[in-house]
């Protein structure tokens, strides 16, 4: 299911707990079979497309897959990555004037609502939206994930939520 | 439970695709490949709006008309006299171009800044030695005529890009030092008491481009950092009191090789900046939105260091025409379109500094009423709470004297004294000491106070209602949590209150349409009664944990960052109170009052003594341009007394005695003082 752990194990304790002889390419794969699905989720709730959020995952994976011990944090790494890499395939896709919705993937109606909301947020408010009410992450943890101050994470937050309520509203008023 | 927690659980059952045998078997794409999404930050491309091919129109139409000439100042620039670089000004639309500075070869003058009242410039000089080589920068400053020059540094290293406080005491600069990475200084504007206002630690390689908001209470900067996968270039804004008090605004520049040359617009909301985001251009930052967005570029123009005029309407920048290797100045509308060229400068026009329109001088206060007297003390009704003046008539909060936390507003004629409505309320103001809580504002009396809970737990709600004042029926009611609601203001079009929360004081803002809660900032104390707005802070004074005899502190909110800073009061006072007299906050010490300065580093402005004694502590004071009006007591606790505080002359003069009742709470009308007192009645001064 789509909960996420409050917080982040930090990576010291994480790579401390592997076992021995673990390689990095294991821990890769044991992190994608973890959270993979949690991730991809997410990338799915931000661009709105399940295209997009399959590459995006699948880069970021690979990615991290071929930089080994070079990254520090491959959780983190990975989210931030993916994220980046949505957010750059939006804009290569509104450039060419191609279409961005979940199309017929199946998902229930509460979902596809959500997700068709959170696409007329800013992508800033929808990837705090979706780390914070959606993966349960901590403003400061979403902050480091997308490379901002907590700060600008509650602001994002604050009015992406806003936004939210007012459109699901009105599409259950409707 | 997370919000939206249904439909993110109904998310959560949407099934995700293996991507694992893809993964493994997917060669990654070039993360250095400009074009490729890695590069790109979710933050700002979403915000870049390009307005493509302006840079060539404007060139098409450069020089033909004479724009901004009512913008008022003069522009302030560098360029090249034929040897080196000097500082010039001219006139908006061209016209008037004087040489300011006349430096030898051996030196170069650039980055002119004007001072707030326009009266001087800054400018830095940089200077070579005899084999042209090493080279140091320092500050100077001169008349906006060329006169009196004067240098502010001295060494050692250099110092660049001055940006004067906006009011004129203090200059930002970049320094620049060989045992340093390149920081943000602030020193007084004669060169005197330099200290470093940032500090560029371990993953910061330079901090430059200062420029200090307009209304004093930030700096906003470039940095450079260098690690991993941090985001090379940043624009920041920090706030000068504490610079480590966080959050701040900050701004990545993905993809930038470069930033430079931030300018404020007048009004402090966005902030002109010079830098190759999506190639080169001339950007600004929506500072509270922390968005980015291009106004003009054109690879010909390559706009660079802008300015705007003091009535933000209009932006002047330096470019290069096409087929040409020398800069010269353009004036465009703030949003990049009427782009024109001013013809006629020197080669090389950079830089260049719109000098603002002199402040204008504050209008003489009204005159203090020459005499006053009662009119009539007469009676409204049981349990007072607190008075407003306002849409031609008095209000009074009164309750239902039943324990509830309901009561009536009584709108009282004040010519004839009548009651002309009275309207029942489920909210008054609860402060059993009285005043405040009451605000009359565009056609609406705003009230806060307690509601009853949704339980009867006899725990209350802090909540405002909205009366019309047209209707003289309750428009609205927010319930926004916590216990009571203390005072209420606006500030930047939302709704602010103070009110008592579940675990000490807080300060709530909302939307004044909808009662929505956009923010809740905890100030760390167990009780605070007043809330005043100005210069886009908030400021509230509370006490500790003696609720009875307190050093009080000042507390100052401010919206933009988010920033709760605390202030002590200089002397041990008994509730001090914060009130606005001509757009300056004052403090009540008891007796006496202190100015709260804008950007104080505490108090430093001298109390000044009263000997007369407040009459209480909280309602007995308010301000208004004629002054502060306040109620005092006899040095045995009775014969209390309006008098009139003069914030310019530090006197108070009294204007009349008030034989009837003890004073709970005060409204000032332009003709009239409107005093409740504990016996439910109202006092009727007149002014004359």
């Amino acid at each position: 299911v789509f909960t996420f752990p409050s917080v982040l194990l930090p990576v010291k304790v994480r790579v401390e707990r592997a076992p021995a002889g673990v390689s990095r390419s294991d821990e890769i794969e044991r992190l994608y079979r973890e959270r993979g699905d949690r991730i991809w989720r997410a990338l799915l709730a931000f661009a709105g497309d399940p295209e997009v959020a399959s590459d995006a995952v699948a880069e970021a994976f690979a990615q991290v897959l071929r930089r080994g011990d070079e990254v520090r944090d491959p959780e983190r790494w990975v989210w931030r990555a993916a994220f980046r890499i949505a957010a750059g395939e939006l804009k290569e896709r509104r450039r060419s004037g191609v279409a961005v919705n979940p199309g017929s993937y199946e998902m229930e109606e509460p979902a596809r609502d959500l997700v068709l909301a959170l696409g007329a947020l800013s992508e800033r408010q929808r990837v705090s939206v979706v780390l914070h009410d959606g993966a349960g992450y901590p403003s400061k943890e979403v902050a480091r994930i997308i490379g901002s101050t907590e700060a600008a994470v509650r602001v994002h937050l604050m009015r992406g939520r806003r936004r939210l309520r007012e459109l699901l509203r009105d599409d259950a008023d409707g | 439970m997370a919000e939206f927690g249904d439909r993110f659980a109904s998310l959560a059952r949407t099934r995700a695709p293996d991507l694992w045998r893809e993964i493994e078997g997917r060669e990654p794409r070039d993360p250095n490949e400009p074009s490729s999404p890695q590069r790109v930050v979710v933050a700002l491309v979403a915000f870049l709006v390009a307005i493509a091919g302006i840079g060539i129109a404007a060139v098409t139409f450069g020089g033909s008309d004479r724009p901004a000439a009512a913008a008022g100042g003069r522009i302030a620039f560098a360029a090249v006299d034929g040897s080196t670089w000097q500082i010039y000004s001219v006139a908006p639309d061209g016209s008037g171009l004087v040489q300011l500075t006349h430096l030898s070869d051996m030196e170069v003058a650039s980055a002119p800044a004007w001072s707030p009242d326009g009266g001087r410039v800054a400018f830095v000089v940089q200077t070579f030695d005899e084999t042209g080589g090493t080279r140091r920068a320092d500050i100077w400053t001169m008349d906006a005529d060329g006169s009196d020059p004067t240098q502010v540094t001295h060494g050692p290293g250099s110092s660049w890009s001055p940006s004067w406080s906006p009011d004129g005491t203090q200059i930002a600069y970049t320094r620049v030092s060989a045992h340093q990475r390149d920081q943000i200084w602030i020193m007084d504007s004669d060169g005197s008491d330099p200290y470093a206002f940032t500090h560029c630690g371990s993953e910061c390689l330079g901090d430059s481009s200062p420029s200090w908001s307009p209304d004093g209470t930030r700096i906003a900067f470039v940095r450079r950092t260098g690690s991993g996968a941090v985001i090379p270039w940043s624009v920041n804004v920090w706030p000068v009191r504490d610079p480590r008090s966080l959050p701040v605004p900050h701004i990545e520049l993905d993809g930038a090789t470069f930033a430079a040359g931030l300018s404020w617009s007048p009004d402090g909301s966005i902030l002109a900046l010079d830098t190759d985001l999506d190639g080169a251009g001339l950007y600004v930052v929506d500072v509270e939105e922390e968005r980015i967005r291009l106004v003009t570029k054109g690879p010909a123009l390559d706009p660079s260091a802008s300015s705007w005029s003091p009535d933000g309407n209009h932006i002047v920048f330096s470019g290069t025409p096409p087929g040409s290797e020398s800069s010269t100045l353009y004036v465009a509308d703030a949003d990049g379109t009427n782009l024109r060229e001013l013809t006629g400068l020197p080669p090389n026009a950079s830089w260049p500094a719109w000098q603002p329109t002199p402040t204008e001088t504050q209008p003489e206060p009204p005159p203090p009423p020459t005499d006053a007297g009662v009119v009539d003390t007469f009676t409204v009704g049981p349990d007072v709470r607190s008075v407003v003046f306002g849409e031609g008539s008095v209000w009074v909060a009164t309750s239902n004297n039943d324990g509830s936390e309901g009561g009536r507003i009584l709108r009282i004629d004040p010519e004839t004294h009548e009651v002309q409505a009275e309207i029942p309320v489920e909210v008054i103001p609860t402060w059993e000491v009285g005043g405040g809580a009451m605000v009359v504002e565009e056609g609406s009396l705003w009230v806060t106070g307690a509601i009853e809970g949704p339980g009867t737990d006899g725990v209350s709600d802090a909540a405002v209602i909205r009366i019309d004042t047209s209707t003289n029926e309750v428009a609205q009611t927010f319930d926004l949590g916590g216990h009571v609601g203390a005072d209420l203001t606006f500030l930047d079009g939302d709704l602010w209150v103070l009110l008592f929360g579940d675990d000490g004081m807080e300060v709530v803002r909302a939307d004044r349409e909808t009662g929505q809660l956009i923010a809740r900032f905890r100030v760390a104390a167990n009780w605070a009664h007043t809330l005043v707005a100005t210069d886009g802070r908030l400021i509230t004074a509370v006490g500790g944990d003696d609720a009875v005899n307190v050093d009080g502190r000042m507390i100052q909110i401010d919206p933009a960052t988010g920033v709760v800073s605390q202030i002590d009061v200089p002397t041990r006072s008994f509730t001090p109170m914060p009130v606005l007299s001509r757009g300056e906050v004052w403090v009540s010490l008891d007796p006496g009052f202190t100015r709260f300065a804008p950007l104080a580093q505490g108090f430093p402005d001298p109390s000044v003594e009263l000997e007369l004694r407040f009459s209480d502590c909280c309602g007995f004071l308010e301000g208004d341009d004629r002054g502060i009006w306040f109620l005092s007591l006899a040095p045995n606790g009775t014969d209390p007394t309006l008098n009139l505080f003069d914030p310019a002359t530090g006197d108070a003069a009294g204007l009349v005695e008030l034989d009837q009742g003890s004073p709970v709470a005060m409204a000032v009308a332009p003709d009239a003082v409107w005093i409740l007192n504990y016996e439910g009645t109202l006092t009727h001064v007149r002014l004359g």
